[in-house]
Formats: C-alpha cells, sequence, structure tokens
C-alpha cells in the first residue's frame, strides 16, 4: 500500500512538473545506461536501451546520437557451443563509437566494432570490425559507401532538413506541414535516411 | 552520348553501375533526380568516381551538383588541383 501511495505522488508531481523536455529525456537516458556502466561522453542522444548484458564493454564518445531499436552486442553466443569442451566458456568483445557519431534506426553493432569519430550508420545496417572515420556505412553486413562529411553537405541542403529541433510541438507540427502541403512541390523525391 | 574522356567516362559509368532508371542517351545534362539516384546513391557515385580516378572531390562544390554534368565539372577542377 505504501509503495502504490509513493507511485501516486510521484505520478502527481511528474503532472505538476510537466512533461520533460527533450534535453531532460536524453540526460535521463545517459545517466541510465552510465550506472549500467556504459562509458558515454557529453551531449549525446541516446534512443536505445538495448547495450548487451556487458553494457562496460561499450565506449561512447561525445556528440553521439543513438535512434532507437540499435542493438549492441558485445559478446559471441556461438562460443556457447565448445560447452563440450569448457562449459563455463563464453567469448566477448569492445563496442567503441567514436565523437560526433550517428547510428540509424535498429542497427546492430557486433563485438569488436570500432566507429572512428564523424561517422554514420545506416538504419538496420549490421557493422562489425573497424570503421574508419568519416564513413558512411550501410547495409548487412555493413560495407563503407563514402565519406558521411558529404552525405551531411547534401543533407543540409535538402528541402526536408528544416530548423525545428526544441520547438514548441505546435510550432514544429505547423513548420514540417508547411513543408510538405504540396506534395511534389518541395520534393527531391526525400533522401534515404540514415533512420531515427 | 559518348564520353568525351576519361573523367567523363568515369562519371558516366559511375552513375550507370547505381542508377535505377533507364540510362540509354544519359549525357551530362542528364539529372540525378530523373535517373532515380538517390542520396545515399549520389554518395556511391561519389566515391565510385573517386577510385576510378584518383582524386577526392571536395564536399561542399560535390554536395551542390544535381546533373551529371556538375560531377564531370567538378572532377576535371579537382584533377587540376592534384
Amino acid at each position: 500500500v505504501l509503495a502504490s501511495i509513493d507511485k501516486l505522488i510521484a505520478r502527481f508531481r511528474r503532472r505538476k512538473k510537466g512533461p520533460q523536455s527533450l534535453a531532460e529525456r536524453d540526460e535521463a537516458a545517459v545517466r541510465a545506461l552510465r550506472a549500467k556502466g556504459v562509458r558515454i561522453g557529453e551531449g549525446c542522444r541516446i534512443y536505445s536501451t538495448e547495450f548487451s548484458t556487458e553494457p562496460y564493454l561499450v565506449t561512447i564518445g561525445n556528440n553521439v546520437g543513438i535512434a532507437g531499436g540499435v542493438k549492441v552486442v558485445t559478446h559471441n553466443g556461438a562460443a556457447r557451443l565448445l560447452k563440450g569442451r569448457r562449459p563455463a566458456v563464453q567469448n566477448f568483445g569492445r563496442v567503441t563509437i567514436g565523437d560526433r557519431c550517428f547510428i540509424g534506426e535498429n542497427a546492430i553493432l557486433l563485438p569488436g566494432t570500432a566507429i572512428g569519430s564523424d561517422s554514420i550508420v545506416g538504419a538496420g545496417a549490421v557493422v562489425t570490425g573497424i570503421v574508419p572515420e568519416n564513413s558512411l556505412v550501410v547495409g548487412n553486413p555493413a560495407k563503407r559507401i563514402g565519406r558521411a562529411s558529404l552525405y551531411l553537405e547534401r543533407l543540409a541542403r535538402s528541402p526536408h532538413t528544416l530548423d525545428t529541433f526544441d520547438l514548441p510541438e505546435d510550432q514544429r507540427r505547423r513548420a514540417i506541414e508547411a513543408a510538405f502541403s504540396e506534395p511534389g512541390s518541395r520534393s527531391d523525391r526525400g533522401d534515404s535516411g540514415s533512420g531515427g | 552520348v559518348d564520353p568525351v574522356d576519361d573523367i567523363e567516362q568515369a562519371v558516366m559509368a559511375a552513375v550507370v553501375a547505381t542508377a535505377k532508371a533507364q540510362t540509354d542517351g544519359i549525357g551530362p545534362q542528364s539529372s540525378f533526380r530523373d535517373l532515380g539516384i538517390d542520396s545515399l546513391e549520389f554518395i556511391v557515385v561519389v566515391q565510385a568516381v573517386e577510385e576510378a580516378l584518383g582524386i577526392l572531390l571536395p564536399d561542399e562544390q560535390t554536395a551542390i551538383a544535381s546533373t551529371v554534368g556538375d560531377l564531370i565539372e567538378i572532377s576535371r577542377v579537382a584533377r587540376t588541383k592534384v
């Protein structure tokens, strides 16, 4: 009963305080992951909670964005097939993400992945091994298709790239709807987004 | 349209290999949009051109290329700077 009352009070306090800002939400997500052992730099936005069973093997640099559904894997379950010979066997690998990277929706980062700074991982990519700095990688297995910096320059000029982040939601919606109000009129066929 | 030199040839080859749309009659005037080349495929085209010619195209100028001819011209300028 006391626990239920505590929950009610907590809910009331949250309501009174109003909804979290995006910045507050980002900070709370980072705090929760740091508490699990993930090493995370400053200015990160992380929308995934899947940091494997060894989150202390994950290192994330500064100003990194990680979209929802991203899975970071720090062990290779296949190693358990060796349990006939070694009953307690397990295999692990670090996952490192440099500064100013973006990891797209539902990407999977396998053990041993090291993503260089200023890189972009496309949605759904399955990444393993070393990704050089300033790479744009997509696909399964993920392949470097070019420079992330060129992709960003192109993206900056897209009619679908708007200055709407952190606007109040009603203003944000109006700006987005205005940009898409006449189908085709401002479209460049859209972007193959890296997702998230 | 027959390419006039190795730069045009490299750009055309990269575009033809990547384009989803019909590439018959492709020439400098062809736009990436009409060829069905989206933003990710554009990056693939540029990478292929750079590898074929052994040059590095500058991001800012390359990002505003909208036609095959634009990319040919940017490649010519980049080669003179190698």
